[in-house]
Order: structure tokens, then sequence, then C-alpha cells
């Protein structure tokens, strides 16, 4: 048991530290405290180009793709104090789906010739790179994706379509899991491949979220086309890599969600002190449990990232973690309107930043149309990645090994 | 970055399981929940000796193993999957009490296991940490305490007793034996697998242990539920898992009752607050040996794994069905530990709203008065 990180961790850390103190403006409070969205995203782009020159993207990649050869845990310390100084890990959500995800993917199942041709380009921006998992009729039920790829000569050749695709908008390529199998068994049918979004076969188009933002997309394929050495993992690999990539999130977010989720409970506790709610008891109850279910999101997260360091399979604690925080936001949003009542339905103040989650830090506690979105965030968090329906299967499956639900005609 | 449990912790956990097993087994536990003392001193015996429980986290000047609370809850976690019944976690909660007085003689006898000893701070119908009715007055014999105590943890069988009682310089803590000017009446409570007793103290001879109460309780209080919130962790655990096994091979409809999402999402959602649980008590007993934010962390500690133990309790009957409301079937054991246990040392209510003075929120006069 020892909670420190390495030394030469820390002295990462503290490397991290210096820069942000040279980068950022005086008197900085987080994009949360900039006054406008729109100048919120001008510096975001900013910030993006600045931690490239800086050398904060994708610190634990091989140093010949751009990265700094560093480890997980020194990739962790850097969003640790991200988060901590009210910054994010470059643009969202581009260089979550791109350098997070996709580029840890190639890292571990890619090419040589994809990992050159694509690796150093994210973290350029260059190239950014959307998720093409979900589509109209496979939602919690992936394994039933219908969108089909057939080798043509050189190429695949790709119809179909993908639904809430974040980011497609303003992307340049899609990673998509596709049927290239019909006849083989539903999961080994499939095969992960990378598709370039500029081209004739292809027509995104966004979707006006509940928020009123569009940050997702649906994407039609008709015809598309990618090279045949596309394909990550061979043909009928894809579940195994789409699943390999979703737990590259894990590691990061068990270290800066406890940190977005606590500097958001302390905006609402100075929310409830300038409502004079704070000595109603039965508020004061939801604002404790909120508080200690923030902390025990801490404590699961160091076990997730013992897990991590340990290097083997994450354990409970990362299979829990999901429905556990989300679960929990939408519980602290639907106080954070009790708390306000009915003025706060009545919308003031600037947006909230970031389409996931919490607002940014440093956003003003008194701002209802953050509360607002953020809720609507909130209800989003139970759905996507997997709703709570289909994590509780999973942890009654994987973890408690109960029996499967038995399929029709099985 | 290592917030697991080491090699060494799991070889106790599986040296500790294996020995209760057959020490707290479910025929055992009926056998020594229905005795008159409510456990067995050969057993007792058994676990001072060959696993020379009660030393395991007192230092090795006192004779014992040197270890902390972390080690001390991996054993009480084991205590609750069992319902062992035996004055180990009282007689730890002396220890580590006697260890903030440095007490060093009594600590040593309590570790070796040829005494037993217990807290007893509480009154009838008050706080463990309100000033204390009790009173200590100091004579040319030394002291003598006037008073009563209540939720005594093995009141009845204890021999050495750590006394809270106001002096007219404050609150401090006490050592009385038992014997004369000291009853103890044994309270019949919803858990017949704890003991716990009123204590009668009528000019009891005692020991100053420690002057100044006002810290030290607190202290000790925020030990006893990190050690209390270990065992509930057990609780919870072996409930999840007798619920699982059952829902695995009872057949209606044709199939596993554990194929029904109605019965998975239930499991699911109480392996949730396990896991909640059993990082939150983690935390709490490494923030203890660490000296890092104790009392937050006994506080959630305290709230999280009280109320997933009575989650899994329940929901371990609901699963049973018919079953499990029965005598025979150990869930209504369970139960009744977890319900008292909840509310044992201070309700989960009052644990949480000592989280909210710490991070800004203290309660005014106004909010007081509100209460």
């Amino acid at each position: 048991m020892d909670l420190d990180y390495p030394p030469q961790v820390a002295e990462f850390r503290a490397e991290v530290r210096a820069v942000l103190a040279e980068e950022l403006p005086d008197g900085w409070a987080g994009t949360g405290a900039i006054a406008t969205a729109e100048e919120t995203r001008a510096f975001v782009r900013e910030w993006r180009r600045t931690m490239y020159r800086r050398g904060l993207l994708g610190v634990a990649w091989p140093l010949e793709y751009g990265g700094r050869g560093l480890t997980m845990l020194h990739q962790v310390a850097l969003v640790e104090e991200l988060t901590r100084a009210g910054l994010p890990f470059g643009e969202q959500p581009a260089d979550s789906t791109g350098v997070k995800m996709l580029g840890n993917t190639l890292l571990r199942f890619g090419t040589e010739e994809q990992k050159r041709a694509i690796l150093p380009a994210l973290l350029s921006g260059e190239q950014r790179w959307c998720q093409g998992f979900s589509e109209p009729g496979a939602g919690s039920d992936l394994a039933s994706v219908t969108t089909r790829a057939r080798l043509e000569g050189e190429e695949w050749v790709v119809d179909g379509q993908k639904t809430w695709t974040s980011g497609a908008h303003t992307a340049t390529g899609i990673f998509a899991l596709v049927r290239t199998d019909p006849a083989a068994p539903r999961h080994r049918g499939l095969s992960f491949l990378l598709i370039p979004l500029d081209q004739p076969g292809v027509d995104v188009r966004p979707i006006r979220h509940a928020t009123g933002g569009t940050d997702f997309c649906e994407v039609f394929f008709d015809a598309a086309r990618t090279p045949a050495g596309m394909i990550v993992g061979r043909p009928g690999d894809g579940w195994t890599v789409a699943s390999v990539l979703l737990t590259f999130e894990r590691g990061e977010e068990a270290a800066t969600n406890p940190i977005h989720f606590r500097a958001e409970l302390d905006r609402l506790f100075e929310l409830a002190r300038r409502k004079g709610r704070d000595q109603d008891p039965v508020i004061r109850q939801w604002l404790a449990r909120a508080r200690a279910r923030v902390e025990v999101m801490r404590y699961l997260g160091y076990r997730i990232l013992s897990d991590v360091m340990a290097g083997g399979e994450l354990g409970h604690a990362s299979s829990v973690s999901k429905l556990y925080w989300s679960e929990y936001h939408r519980e602290v949003t639907e106080l954070a309107l009790d708390i306000q009542g009915l003025d706060g339905l009545a919308l003031t103040g600037k947006e909230a930043t970031r389409p996931l989650r919490t607002d940014d830090p440093g956003a003003d506690p008194s701002s209802s149309r953050s509360w607002w979105n953020v809720s609507l965030n909130a209800r989003a968090g139970t759905i996507y990645a997997g709703t709570s329906e289909i994590q509780r299967n999973i942890l009654a499956e994987r973890v408690l090994g109960l029996p499967r639900e038995p399929r029709p005609g099985s | 970055m290592r917030f697991r449990y080491d090699p060494e912790h799991e070889d106790l956990r599986e040296s500790v399981r294996a020995f209760l097993t057959d020490v707290a087994s479910e025929s055992a536990v009926r056998r020594d929940m229905e005795s008159d003392r409510g456990w067995s001193p050969r057993s007792w015996s058994r676990l001072c000796a060959e696993l020379e429980l009660p030393a395991l986290a007192v230092p090795e000047k006192y004779g014992g193993a040197g270890g902390g609370l972390v080690e001390l809850g991996v054993v009480l976690g084991e205590a609750g999957r069992s319902l062992l019944c035996a004055p180990l976690l009282s007689t730890g909660l002396a220890i580590q009490a006697l260890l903030l007085t440095a007490s060093g003689d009594e600590v040593a006898e309590l570790a070796a296991g040829r005494r037993t000893g217990t807290l007893a701070l509480r009154e009838p119908g008050r706080d463990w940490d309100a000033v204390p009715r009790t009173r200590a007055v100091p004579g040319s014999n030394g002291w003598r305490i006037t008073g009563t105590k209540n939720w005594v943890l093995d009141g009845s069988s204890a021999d050495l007793f750590v006394v809270s009682a106001s002096t007219p310089a404050g609150t401090s803590l006490f050592l009385v034996e038992s014997g004369g000017g000291v009853k103890a009446e044994a309270i019949e409570t919803v858990d017949p697998t704890r003991r716990v007793a009123r204590v009668m103290f009528d000019a009891a001879p005692a020991t100053l242990a420690g002057a100044d109460g006002a810290t030290l309780i607190p202290s000790i209080l925020d030990t006893a539920v990190i050690l209390l919130a270990a065992e509930q962790v057990g609780v919870a655990e072996r409930c999840l898992e007798m619920a699982t096994e059952y829902a695995r091979r009872r057949i209606q409809f044709g199939r596993p009752i554990g194929s029904f999402q109605a019965v998975k999402h239930k499991l699911a959602d109480v392996l949730l607050e396990v896991e909640a649980a059993r990082s939150a008590a983690l935390y709490a007993a490494y923030a203890a040996d660490r000296g890092l934010d104790v009392a937050e962390a006994a506080a959630i500690a305290g709230a999280t794994c009280s109320d997933a133990a009575l989650l899994a309790a329940g929901e371990n009957i609901q699963v049973h069905g018919g079953i499990g409301m029965t005598w025979e079937h150990p869930a209504h054991l369970y139960l009744k530990r977890a319900t008292v246990g909840r509310m044992l040392l201070r309700h989960p209510h009052d644990h949480l709203e000592r989280l909210l003075e710490p991070a800004g929120l203290p309660r005014t006069a106004a909010g007081e008065r509100g209460r």
C-alpha cells in the first residue's frame, strides 16, 4: 500500500507545472472563467497548439512517433495537473477519440505503416479522428452492426450508417466497426477500419442535441473507400480491438473525474450558500452524500490506477466506475436544480462549454444556464459508452458470474 | 501508486478465513450466540494463541505484531463475513484507546489474550462523544467513578473497561477493572451475534489513563468507525456472495433467476455499493495508519459501509425469497448484524453531516435551531 507517485513522475509533474506557469495568462482561473463560450473555444484551440509546441501531447508514446517515451503514470500526472489548472487535454472531442483512443489502439494493434502515417499527424492536429461504433439499429446491442465493407482489389468499399459520432463534422477520418464477414457469428464477422471522411462516398450530417448544440453527427457511407491496409488487426478482430480501445479511457478518467466532480461540487456548495439553502437539513444531507461519493470516486480511482500500474487486467473498481460516476452525476445535477428552485429554470449566465460531464473549472456557480446544460449532459452520461443497464448486465455477468440472458431461439 | 492489499495482507486474510471456517462456522455462530456469554472462551483463546489476532495492531514493544488498522481491518472483514462471535472488536478498540494513552502493561495483557477489554463511553440516550454525566472523583486511594454507560460491547464479560468520565478539569479516560463497584446487565438487542451491556459504576476504583479526553475520544471514535466499517465490508461481501450463489442455482420459469435482468440489476447495484464500501474502508484504514485526513475518511467509510452492509443484507433476503425469512437460514443474522452496526457508533446521517463543516458549510446557529 502506497499512494505516492514514483520520483520520476513527481519530477515530470514539476515540469508540467512550470510550463503552465509560463504559458498561462496572469490571474488564470480556468477555462470556465473566460467570459463567453466563443472566447473559451478560441482559447482552447490556441491552448492545444501550445500543448503540442511544449511536447505535452502523447507523452507516453514512443519517440519515433512524436511522443516522449514516458509511462502511463506520467500521462496521468499530466492530465491531473491540467485538470487542476482548469485546462482541457487538447481540444475535445477530437483529442479524446484521436490521441487518447485511436492513438493508443494503433500503438497496440497498428501496423508500422499505420503508426507512421497517423500518430505524428494526430499530435500535430493535422488529422482528427472520430469514433464510428453505434448505428441506428445497433446501440446497446453493438455486435449487431450492419455497416458492411468488402474488399475490392486494393480497397475496402463501405456501405451503411453510423450515428452518435462525436466530432465527425470537424474530423478528417473515422475509425469504424464494420461487418466484413456476414457469414461469421455476430462478434467474429466484425473488423476495425480506418476510413477518410473527405470523399464523395461519405455524408456527415450534424445532429442537434437536446442542449441545442451540435457536437455529434450521423455518418452515411455509400460506396465509401479506404485502402486495403487501413484495417487495424486482422479481418474479424474488430470486436477485440474495439473492446481494448474502450479501456484506454479508464486510467486517465480515474484520475481526472474526481477532480472535475470535486470542483463542480465546490461550485454547488457555493451556489447553496448564495441561494441561502445551505442550512436546509434535507439539502445538507444530499450535499454531504455527494461529497462522500466524490471521495469514493477518488478511492476507486486509486484502485484503477493501481491496476493500470500493475499492467494486468483492470479489476472490479474499473468495472463499477462508469456506473458509479454517471449515476452520481444525474443525482448531483438534479440537486443543483433543486437548490435553485423555479428561478433556476430561467436561463441566465454563461452556457456550459464542455459537452460531457461537468462544466469547466472556474465556471460561475450562479449560472443557471450552466447547471441546466450540465444536468442534460448528466442524462447523456447514463447512456453513452454503455448505458447504465448495459453496465449492470456487464457487472452481473462478468464480475458476479450470473448466467447470460437467454437469446430468443437459442 | 499501489492502492491494493499487499501479498502479506492476502496471506493474513487467507489464514484467518481458513481458521474461521472452523471456529465461526454457521453452527458455531448459532451455538455461541445462544450461549450465556455470547462467545466461546475456547475459540477465543485459540484466536489469541494460534493467530494472535488481538496483538496484530499493537507495537512490538508491547508484544504485538506491529501492524496497523489496515491489517486489523483485514481481520475484522473476515470476522464480519463469518459473523464471528468473539470480543475481538471490543478488545481491539480498548487496545487502540490504551495505545493513545500509553497504558503499556494493560495493552500487553489484552494483546496476549490473557484478558478482554472494552470501551464504556456512551451514556443512555446520548452521543458517544457527549460530555459524560459519569463522574470521576479523586480520593486518597485513587479515583472513584460513578455513572451508567450503555451499548458497552461485550460489557458483561469484559475484564477491563476504558471509561469516559467528567472531572473538575474536564473529560478524561479511566481504566476500571471488572469487580467491586461495577455491575453489568445484558441488553437484549436486535443482533444476537454481538453482545452489549449496560454497565453501572458505583464508586468503582479507577486509574487515570488519559487526562485530555476531549482530544482522545474523537480520535478513538474515528478508529472505532474505521474498524466497524471494515467489519461491515465483510458482512456486505458475504451477503452479496450468498445472493449471487443462490441466484445462479435457483430455477424459476425454467431458468436460473440470476439470468433475469430484474435480479441481475439488483445485484449489480449491490456490487456497486460493496465496491464503494471496500474502497472507503481501505482508504480510511490507510489514512489512519499514515496520519492523513482521518476524520473525513472515517466519516465517509462509516456512512458508505453502513449503508452498503444493510443494502446487501436486505437484498440477500429478497433474492432468497421465503427461505431468506426463515430462522434456519443465516440471512436474518446478517441483516441483524448490519442493522445494529449501521447505527451503533453514529447514524449515517451524522457521519455525513460531519463532512460539511470541514468542506466549508458549517451549520450556523440558525441552522442548529432548525434541527
